[in-house]
């Protein structure tokens, strides 16, 4: 197989050419390390790259295979893990100046379920500092002119870009779905509890989630097939059963959709919208219900609880090593810092309160659709890299804990990705995958970034 | 410290089963008491952004506080809801 086309497979598709002897692991890496070493000047998606590490783990995978042993789904595909990831033996900065030369003994639980379905981490990848708003110096593989969004900035652009089959990010706000949109990709927000965090940098433990970026639906049904279940490191991970989402994939059929407007609508572009009205016109032609579903009016309240939240756990986790190193924090996360250090607990417990409240008028929404439609980003991603987009349209579903997927649904006038945003009732992963790949295959759309065009 | 500053914030007040709105802060008397607050607590060493970060709080503190609840509405803690849900 030629670079190029190693580059492009999916992670599925790398999975089945190493395990039919189509190409080994090694030549995998290599053609990956080719690209990287090719694109990464421009792109910027790496915080440390291990690439010597990825070749000596190839060559060990590349032997069990020639043994007829497979570890798991992933045997050989290569990854990018955000940099808030534990690694063990390489080092986590979580974007900042704080933990520059912290390097883990321990990897983290996702890390873990990865490694040993038979996944290679390639490197880690930039992230905003500590996920939230200062930027990272990565560029958007469409436009380097554009930010590719954030927080999960650098596992964004490294698999949109082809210098990785898939990566891990996280979500407390919108930091996996709307660099997802930005990027062309597919990303996944699931359920609150479904995969465990543990060895994970938090930011806010009431919204954090571990995320899952793509270039289809069925590497993220793979991807959340290994990541999902317990975690003996986060007590908030759930000890539930776990629903073979390959098979929701095979059950894929017209879902009834549930378009939302109300705050979805008022923060959207009107070009975003317009291809998002687009999009249901053409569901709804190959088959889909497309209803309209009322935006509750207890949304209007959810960003604004959310800052509350997101303020007084961010405050609270960080205050000790702020407290010893505040010039190391960058202004941002500096500002969220102080401005919730002075919170007081019964604003905290309020936002909590509002938060049930706002979640339960949420549920009934399910009551007339199988997975809701909003876009995944109330614009293509923004010129500079100054800030890394607003996350409006994804806050309120990380603030549920409802699972959410970012599906590609076109370019805008100047040929930047546009992302649509599936969402389910919580622990309905199953649903979503199939409502998403059912979408994925009526529209047709493989995007495909400038660089990649012969 | 709390953000109380030099504002003292009415107690809550219920009626009806909900949390009045009228006995709250104004956004305006929480960006003061924010400011106030966070004077006390670091001085002038602060971000150059604090300025920004509290005036997204003061607005979100003032949704927050108005919210109006019913009287049994208890705090989402989310690793407490996710078993009924699941079984259901």
């Amino acid at each position: 197989m030629t670079d190029a086309e190693l580059v492009s497979l999916s992670a599925a598709g790398a999975a089945a050419a190493i395990r039919d002897g189509k190409t080994t692991v090694t030549a995998l890496v290599q053609a990956l390390a080719r690209r990287i070493e090719e694109r990464e000047p421009q792109i910027q998606a790496w915080v440390t790259l291990d690439i010597e590490g990825a070749l000596e783990q190839a060559g060990t995978l590349d032997a069990e295979r020639a043994e007829g042993r497979l570890r798991g789904p992933l045997h050989g595909v290569p990854m990018a893990l955000k940099d808030i990831f534990f690694t063990k033996g390489l080092r986590t900065t979580g974007g900042s100046k704080v933990y520059e030369g912290f390097v883990p003994d321990r990897d983290a639980s996702s890390v873990t379920r990865l490694r040993e379905a038979g996944a290679i981490v390639l490197g880690k990848t930039h992230t905003t500092t500590f996920a939230f708003r200062d930027p990272a110096p990565t560029r958007n593989p469409w436009n380097p002119e554009h930010t590719p969004g954030g927080s999960s900035s650098g596992s964004a652009a490294a698999v949109a870009d082809r210098m990785a089959m898939a990566g891990l990010g996280s979500q407390t706000v919108g930091s996996t779905l709307r660099p997802a949109a930005y990027c062309g990709l597919v990303g996944l927000k699931p359920t609150y509890g479904r995969i465990g965090r543990g060895g994970v940098f938090p930011l806010s433990w009431s919204m954090d989630h571990v995320g899952i970026l793509t270039r289809d639906v069925s590497d993220t049904a793979l991807l959340l097939s290994v990541l999902a279940g317990t975690d003996a490191d986060d007590a908030t991970a759930a000890d539930l059963g776990v629903p073979d989402y390959m098979k929701s994939l095979s059950e894929a059929r017209p879902s009834r959709i549930g378009l939302m407007r109300g705050l979805f609508q008022r923060v959207t572009l009107l070009e975003v919208w317009a291809k998002l009205e687009e999009t249901v016109q053409a569901l709804a032609s190959r088959g889909a219900e497309v209803v309209e579903v009322e935006q509750p009016s207890e949304f209007e309240a959810a960003l604004d609880v959310q800052q509350v939240i997101l303020a007084s756990e961010a405050s609270a986790y960080h205050w000790p090593t702020y407290h010893e190193r505040p010039q190391d924090y960058r202004s941002g996360i500096r500002a969220l810092v102080e401005a919730g250090r002075v919170l007081p607990a019964y604003a905290y417990l309020q936002a909590l309160r509002a938060t049930n409240h706002i979640r339960r008028a949420a549920l009934g929404v399910f009551a007339n659709c199988d997975v809701v439609l909003t876009p995944a980003a109330n614009s293509p991603a923004p010129r500079g890299l100054e800030n890394t987009g607003n996350a409006d349209c994804n806050g309120p579903w990380s603030l549920f804990g409802f699972p959410a997927l970012a599906l590609p649904m076109g370019l805008s006038s100047d040929g930047l990705p546009l992302g649509a945003q599936l969402v389910a009732a919580p622990w309905r992963e199953d649903k979503l995958i199939a409502a998403a790949y059912w979408c994925e295959g009526a529209l047709g759309l493989r995007l495909t970034p400038p660089s990649l065009r012969g | 410290m709390g953000a109380y500053g030099s504002v003292k914030p009415k107690a809550p007040c219920y009626h009806d089963a909900t949390m009045s709105q009228e006995n709250t802060l104004s956004r305006e008397e929480w960006l003061q008491a924010l400011r106030d607050a966070t004077k006390r607590e670091f001085g002038e060493a602060t971000s150059p952004d604090l300025d920004g970060a509290q005036e997204r709080l003061a607005t979100a503190l003032h949704t927050t506080m108005s919210y109006d609840l019913p009287l049994d509405e208890e705090p989402y803690f989310a690793e407490n809801q996710r078993h009924g849900e699941a079984d259901a």
